[in-house]
């Protein structure tokens, strides 16, 4: 019997081992809830989905990452001569440290294009299709292209997805011109595959977006090239004057207006719903419960703690078009009021005419030390008296929504295309009064100031009292150019790059300066304490923080540096100079 | 029943019905086993009734009938029995009936059983056969007994507690008896002179001649050293002095009766070189265990097993422990194989006792928990007059109006007449309210509440072991606080089902429950980082005021977030089902076999509700409590373990000792989860996923590994003197691609009892014992927390935070990198130790290690950015531990029955990188070959600069951060002395003025235990520490402004700071933004040295005659307080021991759940 037993037992045993040891599924363990790399690129819908991840990520659309963040919005303001920041600007004061890693030497977003481009034709889709797709992706490359060229001149351009042994990890940088022209391409290829929009106000990339990123592109490494001295300027700005003529040839987009010059401008920008806007030409959606950004609660509040510099005040002209030099209607800047009035009126939709707007009932602007300067949430200061008003909007409900409001963002507006155009040509010296009607007087237009006539504005040029801000150009029609650029695309991130283009860094180095104060209407502010003041009377915001002022390194500062761990990582890295 | 209930529920006194119930519960779990015991062990209970008979040398039959009838039960017996002609001689008066027999039968081929209530007597020809070996016997067995007297007695400890189960022969013979369940024994001795022999396991045998006595009270003496004692091993045991790896065992005794809230948390001291990381306070919060300092840069613990299954150790009741092994080295894990790397714990629960009356325990004790530490915080107006002040020195500007600071310090002095807010003229209110929130949120002492009841019993055949445990803990909240609930239910039962097979069933099961507030994101997300918060957290009242024009409201302030009512609730359910058995294939072959399913079911539950409340305008804001939502998840674990193995024990002449082993392994686990969150809850009230109206977003998870292994030991000894043990395993997991699954990894270990050789006698008097160890091996680590790291995934982003036309959309991220050559890590270690006991008392072990960890995955080797994905894990790297650790343990008693014993563990450890080639030009920021781990690069702090003219004439610091110094501000050294202070390539070989400056290594760790006990009376003390090691400090609560602007800070920092008065200050001048005067450096780094009491007992057990009168065994009454004090040179006001937020890494002090003192009361019964 026991034996018997036994026997059973060690069949029963070896059975189980047995049956054990036959079944090899039992160590093959795959993936069971995601996609591998096998079993994608397959249909349409998963080239969407690939594509959708890239819409919140790209840089290039400054200030729209995940949420409608002011402080990135403008942060091409913060670190110029437009907007003062409580706390300086590292990089406008000259005081950017070179950094060990990251820096802006980021390349997540080349890869993930590349990933896509490398493998897309393997979707059983027609090519109609995955053209389509390929070229969308082609469209954020060029834009995250453009943020390293910005940032750095040379990039090593990669046309391939990397892996740990290519050998491009260690190329050294390409050249500007390789890859500007490289870019170019790829946009063009773009251009072609994408298809046309419906109509304006589209919130993913289209024909027209791809034009418009084009045109601005175009622009800036024309530009770039003429005033830095590189070849091949000719060639770009007639792209530009070329990509912004198509899209106001296509005559999809018009200036939003209603005939309300005092309103106008500032609706595009306090808008919860872009939807249908002409102007608009690509723009971020935002949705109650969905998707909310803070904005308007920002600006209310002033949490951005900076205000406009006096520099910027004063390149606004006078309502009849004129500079303040020379128009006869300017005030003077005795007080904020007097130096408000009779401006140009995108001035008062930008920055607040105290006692108006956010500030109804309110003594003044916020300037530190008096009442309105600090709210309990010690911020809320603006160190130069003018505060900003653009992105706002008389809307309760939208200020309580907090983080969750839902104020559209405009990412590329059709009034930059026509800046673009009427700079282009002025650059190119093709500009004329009718190339003018139709691009800078539409803006004037549409806000209601005095237009721009070339026979006017050359006899400015030897007025005494004409002041050109820019030291590199000697024509009042490019100066004009500017200047309308400069306030028509006011805290929209684009003076940081525009100085940079036209070699015009020294500019940063002018002293910082806000609004003469005036003692009787802030009595409890307290000068040498509070605030600082210039011989004239001026606010200093940085006379205690900086008081030998900005810095600005003609040699290095036009380029930012490579961290240093990279060019240990790449001997084949050359650092820019003067880093 | 009555009476108990109330006695025990006197000092609880809070009158919780929780609390009343769950005592309620615990007696009515105790009657309930009382009823199953009693059912159980009928058979039992007719061999213990106690009988008078008298039967005096007639025919064995005969004699058997009339105990029959006097014990009134029925004999049955084979045909044997009937025609013996053995004569028996027995007299009893109240004996057991098992005695009786026992008596009658002695020396006789028959043996008896009680099979429900029947006796069955047989023959066992095996008996006589001995008895005839026995010379001494011949006189009973001849039928014709000597006279023979009846000796009772009872044995007991030093304390004077019944020790029950201890074996008591006659000298000389076979003849014996075991003490019973109240120590108490009865023995018919032979009328000439009698020695008895008593022995117990942990006491030393003593030897009694009887001169005519006739009731003995026999005390036994512990014994202060345990040669003989068994230690569990890898798929069996070990006699503690035939062990040549390095093995540490603790007992259960050790964790019970302590206020630990968790078993990993009591380990902490115990053993040398088990370190445990202390991460917090929080009731849910579980230590770090980690064997032997730095397994890898990818981490990586040691394997906990259960009874032979993988369980996380904090899911245990303390009660139900029996034993904790640790198998420090590679040569004792190697028996796990691909899991063992890191060494293993095994944990062996309470089993059953054998032939014993049931026993019934319980435990129970109220415990009240005080945070050990916290800040000195700013109050209102202090903190406004240091942002100011702080400001002021880095920007020049003030926040605060001088007006602003009276409204404060005004309301300060005298709130009740002083409002707590002002409207501003822009109509933003300005709040200047003081809130002190570590007195107002915080309750003076948290209450948790422990019962532990089991029942312990068998007869010959059957034996079990049940218990249920109940422990509920508050967190430190005064209101709406966390909550642990765990309970705990354990079944053990084995069955000897014939001659040849054993059978084991267990059921273990673990109910926890968590319950905290839910963190609404950027206000609870973290409770102790919000308090560092000057606004709202400080100067915000909790509600606004009864004039206020909206009154009583709640405001910003973090509590009302605490207190909304939205809890987050995760309750973890572990059942463990477990069959084994053990089979006799022939003489010491034996097959084992198990079978073990585990199932662990996590159910998650996060609810924000929306709730307004006033911050700076008169208006309800609801910003960052919408959306409303419900998040519900539940993830599903399913794992099996099978173990089939044959284990040999045998020997050749009494010499050559033999033992082996050959298995089986393999498991497999399957996780499945879900994940559903739905914004916008229709109503507060009911949160549910069915009841709201915004987005449902779905998301779920299936994941599986598996992995199969044989393995086998050999062990040889000669004569217990020359010991030699190989064990290997040869494994495979899922983890790797099919071509490099499997691997083999040996290990060899070796032993020589030097105490044992001819040449030692000379120092017997001295040396007890003395043993040499010596062992190597190789283990692979397939523990990753991703279970497929050879295939690249595509992520997954739901939803793309973008609105599409058609609204939100999925978006998918590429996938990332996977090294072509991806393998196992391994980690080989060598081990010498050293056994040692003399003068009986003293026992030693010192062991010395080193640890090579190999091919090491390591995240992220450098590649230049344009590579533009993270690098994929490599193998990499090496990394070599080198350690020592030591104990001591002197156990002794005095004549006048005082017993004590002290015990010490000390142990060290540092880790260094051998081989990385991922960083070849040695950048700090990564690892990077022949650093140390922990090592802290800092800068020289030469002072602080005093003058204008001592920055003028000073290196430039402007790398450091570009910014003017002024006074008070820190002075760097020049170490390279090239007029400049920088980091140079932040490398090894340029470190600008940087060097290493300190070690955040916890070295030289200790414990050390002190009991003593008297006459019923016991005390512990223990101790534990770090000898050695640097911090340095950073985060809000320790710098206050320095490091991050409207940060409140300490008093310690602030008023220690520099100023042009207080020139000598310790800290730099306080001013906002200033992390360049805080970078690491010599002067700030502190030592996390300390010195803690980390648990003092006291406990008092009531003397039996006492306690019996009301019908208990055992009556114990305890206080045991953890954490009760504690020397170290921290400044601040912080704990030592949980300074580091992350292990290696110099956190932020104090943001993380305080730990806590804990005072315990406690009562323990047995009957």
């Amino acid at each position: 019997m026991k034996e018997n037993n036994m026997k059973k037992y060690m069949i029963f045993l070896s059975a189980m081992v047995i049956l054990a040891g036959c079944n090899d599924d039992f160590m093959n363990r795959l993936p069971k809830d995601s996609i591998v790399e096998e079993n994608f690129w397959n249909s349409e819908g998963e080239l969407n989905q690939y594509v959708n991840a890239f819409y919140p990520l790209t840089a290039a659309f400054a200030g729209h990452e995940t949420y409608f963040t002011l402080s990135k919005l403008i942060s091409g303001d913060l670190q110029s001569d437009n907007l003062v920041p409580v706390n300086y600007n590292a990089v406008a004061a000259g005081e950017y440290v070179m950094p060990a890693t990251g820096g802006g030497w980021t390349w997540e977003y080349i890869r993930r294009a590349n990933y896509f481009l490398n493998r897309y034709q393997k979707a059983a889709v027609t090519d109609e299709i995955k053209n389509a797709k390929a070229a969308e992706v082609k469209v954020f490359k060029s834009l995250e292209y453009f943020q390293l060229v910005k940032r750095f001149g040379d990039v090593p351009w990669l046309s391939n997805d990397l892996n740990t042994d290519s050998p491009e990890l260690f190329k050294p940088r390409d050249s500007r011109a390789l890859v500007m022209d490289s870019v170019l391409v790829d946009l063009d290829w773009a251009i072609e595959h994408l298809p046309a929009p419906q109509g304006p106000a589209a919130v993913t990339i289209n024909r027209h977006v791809a034009l418009a990123v084009k045109a601005r592109i175009c622009l800036h490494e024309g530009t770039f090239r003429k005033y830095h001295g590189i070849a091949g300027s000719e060639k770009f700005l007639a792209l530009a004057l070329e990509a912004s003529g198509q899209l106001i040839g296509a005559g999809t987009y018009r200036l939003f207006t209603t005939g309300n010059p005092e309103e106008d401008y500032a609706t595009v920008f306090g808008s919860l719903d872009l939807a249908g806007n002409p102007e608009i030409i690509l723009y971020r959606r935002y949705e109650p419960n969905l998707l909310g950004n803070g904005t308007v609660r920002t600006v209310h509040d002033n949490s951005i703690d900076a205000g406009a510099s006096k520099s910027l005040i004063e390149s606004y002209l006078c309502i009849d078009g004129k500079p303040i030099g020379i128009s006869p209607l300017y005030k003077g800047d005795g007080t904020i009021e007097d130096e408000l009035t009779s401006r140009d009126p995108r001035l008062t939709q930008t920055f607040v005419y105290p006692r108006t707007k956010m500030q109804k009932g309110f003594p003044g602007p916020a300037i530190p030390g008096t009442d309105f300067a600090s709210s309990s949430l010690s911020a809320g200061i603006c160190p130069t008296g003018y505060q900003l008003a653009k992105y706002w909007r008389d809307d309760q409900v939208e200020y309580l929504r907090i983080q969750q409001g839902i104020l559209d963002a405009p990412l590329i507006r059709y009034a930059e295309i026509l800046l673009i155009h009427a700079e282009a040509a002025a650059e190119m010296g093709t500009a004329d009064q009718a190339l003018l009607d139709k691009t800078i007087n539409l803006l004037r237009a549409r806000a209601g100031v005095g237009m721009l006539l070339l026979s006017e504005v050359e006899s400015w040029q030897g007025n005494s009292k004409y002041l050109s801000d820019y030291s590199n150009i000697n024509s009042a029609l490019l100066n004009e150019i500017r200047r309308e650029r400069r306030v028509e695309l006011a805290v929209e991130n684009f003076r940081y790059d525009d100085l940079v283009r036209w070699k015009e860094g020294k500019l940063l180095e002018k002293t910082v300066r806000g609004m003469k104060f005036v003692q009787s209407v802030y009595p409890r502010v307290e000068v040498g304490k509070d605030i600082f003041l210039d011989n004239e009377g001026y606010i200093l915001p940085y006379s205690k923080s900086l008081p030998n002022g900005r810095v600005f390194n003609e040699s290095k500062h036009y380029l930012f540096p490579i961290p240093t761990e990279e060019l240990i990582l790449n001997p084949n890295l050359v650092q820019n100079p003067g880093w | 029943m009555k009476k108990k209930v109330r006695f025990l529920t006197k000092p609880l006194d809070y009158a919780y019905i929780m609390r009343l119930s769950s005592v309620s519960l615990a007696f009515v779990c105790i009657a309930t086993l009382s009823v199953f015991a009693v059912n159980t062990s009928d058979a039992q209970k007719v061999l213990d009734r106690r009988i008078n008979v008298t039967v005096e040398g007639i025919v064995l039959k005969e004699g058997l009938n009339q105990i029959a009838r006097a014990a009134s039960v029925k004999f049955s017996y084979t045909h044997d029995v009937a025609l013996s002609k053995e004569r028996i001689h027995v007299v009893a008066r109240e004996l057991t009936l098992k005695e009786v027999l026992e008596n009658a039968l002695a020396g006789l081929p028959f043996g008896f059983e009680a099979v429900n209530d029947k006796i069955l007597i047989r023959y066992e020809p095996e008996k006589r056969r001995q008895i005839r070996t026995d010379p001494a016997h011949k006189v009973t067995a001849s039928g014709q007994p000597s006279a023979e007297r009846p000796v009772k007695g009872r044995v007991v400890d030093h304390n004077g507690e019944v020790l029950p189960g201890v074996n008591v022969q006659i000298k000389g013979t076979l003849k014996g008896t075991v003490t019973d369940v109240s120590g108490d024994f009865q023995l018919n001795v032979p009328e000439e002179q009698a020695v008895l022999v008593f022995s117990f396991v942990g006491f030393e045998p003593l030897e009694r001649t009887l001169a005519g006595e006739t009731e003995l009270l026999i005390e036994l003496k512990a014994a202060f050293t345990h040669l003989d004692e068994v230690v569990v091993i890898g798929y069996g045991t070990q006699k503690k002095v035939n062990l040549t790896g390095a093995v540490d065992q603790v007992s259960g005794n050790e964790l019970q009766n302590r206020p630990i809230t968790n078993v990993s948390r009591g380990l902490q001291g115990l053993i040398p070189n088990l370190n445990i990381t202390n991460r917090g306070g929080s009731p849910n919060a579980s230590g770090g265990l980690n064997l032997r300092g730095t397994t890898s840069i990818n981490g990586g613990g040691p394997l906990v097993l259960v009874d032979n299954v993988q369980m996380d150790i904090d899911l245990l009741n303390p009660d139900d422990i029996e034993s904790i092994t640790v198998l420090k080295d590679a040569a004792s894990a190697a028996i796990y194989g691909a899991r063992g790397a890191f060494g293993v714990i095994l944990v062996t629960l309470k089993q059953g006792a054998k032939d014993r009356k049931p026993v019934i325990n319980y435990t129970g004790g109220m415990e009240f928990n005080k945070p050990t530490y916290l800040p000195d915080l700013l109050n209102s107006w202090e903190y406004m007059g240091a942002t100011n002040l702080a400001r002021q020195r880095r920007y020049g500007t003030v926040v605060y109006s001088d007006e602003q600071l009276g409204w404060a310090k005004a309301h300060f002095d005298d709130p009740a007449n002083n409002p707590s807010y002002h409207v501003q003229p822009n109509g933003s209110i300005f709040w200047h309210a003081n809130v002190n929130n570590f007195e107002e949120l915080l309750q003076n002492w948290a209450p948790a509440v422990n019962h532990s009841v089991n029942i312990n019993g068998g007869n010959k055949a059957v034996s079990y072991f049940a218990s249920v445990g109940s422990r509920r803990q508050e967190g430190m909240f005064r209101d709406a606080t966390d909550v642990l609930k765990r309970y705990n239910l354990l079944v053990n039962i084995s069955a000897k089902v014939s001659d040849r097979l054993r059978v084991g069933f267990k059921t273990a099961y673990t109910n926890k429950n968590y319950n905290e507030p839910h963190r609404y994101a950027g206000k609870g997300s973290s409770w102790w980082e919000q308090m560092t918060r000057g606004v709202p957290q400080i100067l915000f009242p909790i509600r606004t005021p009864a004039d206020a024009p909206i009154p009583d409201a709640p405001t910003e302030h973090f509590y009302n977030f605490l207190h909304s009512g939205s809890r987050t609730v995760t309750s973890t359910e572990v059942g463990r089902y477990s069959i084994d058995a053990e089979l006799d294939l022939i003489k010491g072959l034996k097959l084992k076999g198990d079978f073990n399913y585990q199932t662990t079911h996590v159910d998650f539950k996060d609810e924000q509700k929306e709730f307004g409340f006033i911050r700076d305008r008169w208006e309800y804001q609801y910003n960052q409590t919408t959306p409303s939502y419900i998040r519900k998840a539940s993830d599903k674990t399913d794992y099996f373990a099978a173990n089939a193995y044959l284990t040999y024990d045998g020997s050749v002449k009494e010499k050559h000792f033999f033992t082996g082993l050959l298995g089986f392994n393999q498991e497999w686990s399957r996780a499945t989860g879900f994940n559903v969150i739905g914004n916008n809850l229709v109503t507060n009230s009911v949160p549910v996923l069915s009841l709201v109206t915004g987005e449902v977003i779905p998301s779920d998870s299936e994941q599986e590994w598996a992995i199969r292994g044989l393995f086998a030991r050999l062990s040889y000894s000669y004569k217990e003197k020359y010991l030699l043990e190989l064990n290997s395993r040869y494994d495979g997991t899922s983890r790797f691609p099919k071509d490099r699954r499997f691997q083999f990894f040996p290990s060899v270990s070796a032993g020589w009892r030097i105490s044992e050789e001819s040449f030692m006698t000379w120092s017997e008097p001295v040396v007890n014992d003395l043993k040499l160890r010596f062992s190597y091996g190789r283990l692979g680590n397939q523990n990753l927390a991703n279970s497929y790291p050879y295939i690249t995934r595509f992520g997954v982003v739901n939803p793309v935070q973008y609105l599409f036309d058609q609204g939100f959309a999925l978006g998918l991220n590429p996938p990332g990198l996977v090294s072509p050559d991806l393998t196992w890590e391994k980690a080989s270690t060598t081990n010498f130790g050293l056994d040692l006991v003399v003068w009986k008392n003293w026992t030693i072990a010192f062991d010395w290690y080193s640890r090579k960890t190999s091919d090491m995955l390591v995240a992220g080797e450098k590649l230049p950015a344009v590579l533009g994905v993270n690098p994929p894990d490599r193998n990499a790297a090496e990394l070599k531990t080198r350690g020592w650790e030591f104990s001591l343990r002197y156990a002794n008693q005095t004549n006048w029955g005082l017993s004590y014993s002290v015990a010490g563990v000390l142990s060290d450890y540092l880790s260094k990188i051998t081989k990385f080639d991922n960083n070849p030009n040695k950048l700090w920021g990564n690892y990077y070959e022949g650093q140390t781990l922990g090592e802290i690069w800092g800068y020289e702090t030469v002072g602080f600069f005093q003058t204008q003219q001592d920055i003028d004439n000073a290196p430039s610091h402007a790398q450091i951060a570009g910014v003017a110094r002024q006074p008070g501000d820190i002075l760097y050294a020049d170490l390279n002395n090239d007029g400049v202070i920088t980091w140079g390539d932040n490398t090894v070989t340029n470190p600008g003025d940087k060097r290493i400056i300190g070690n955040s290594t916890p070295r030289y760790q200790f414990g050390f235990t002190g009991n003593v006990s008297w006459k019923g009376m016991d005390v512990r003390l223990f101790f534990q520490g770090i000898g050695k090691r640097d911090v340095f400090p950073k985060g809000n609560f320790y710098w206050g402004q320095i490091s991050s602007a409207g940060a409140v800070g300490t008093r310690e920092v602030f008023y220690n700071s520099w100023t042009e008065e207080n020139r000598d200050a310790y800290y730099p001048v306080y001013k906002q933004d200033a992390s360049y005067n805080i970078q690491e450096q010599t002067k700030y780094l502190q030592s996390a040295a300390y010195l803690r009491l980390k648990n003092l007992s006291v406990g008092y057990t009531l003397p039996q005659t006492l306690t019996q009168k009301v019908a208990l065994d055992r009556v114990r009454i305890f206080f045991s307080g953890e954490n009760l004090a504690e020397w170290s040179g921290l400044r601040g006001n912080f704990d030592p021991e949980v300074v580091l937020s992350e292990e290696g890494q110099a956190g932020t002090f104090g943001q993380f759940y305080p730990l806590q003192r804990t005072l315990s009361f406690g009562l323990q019964l047995s009957f």
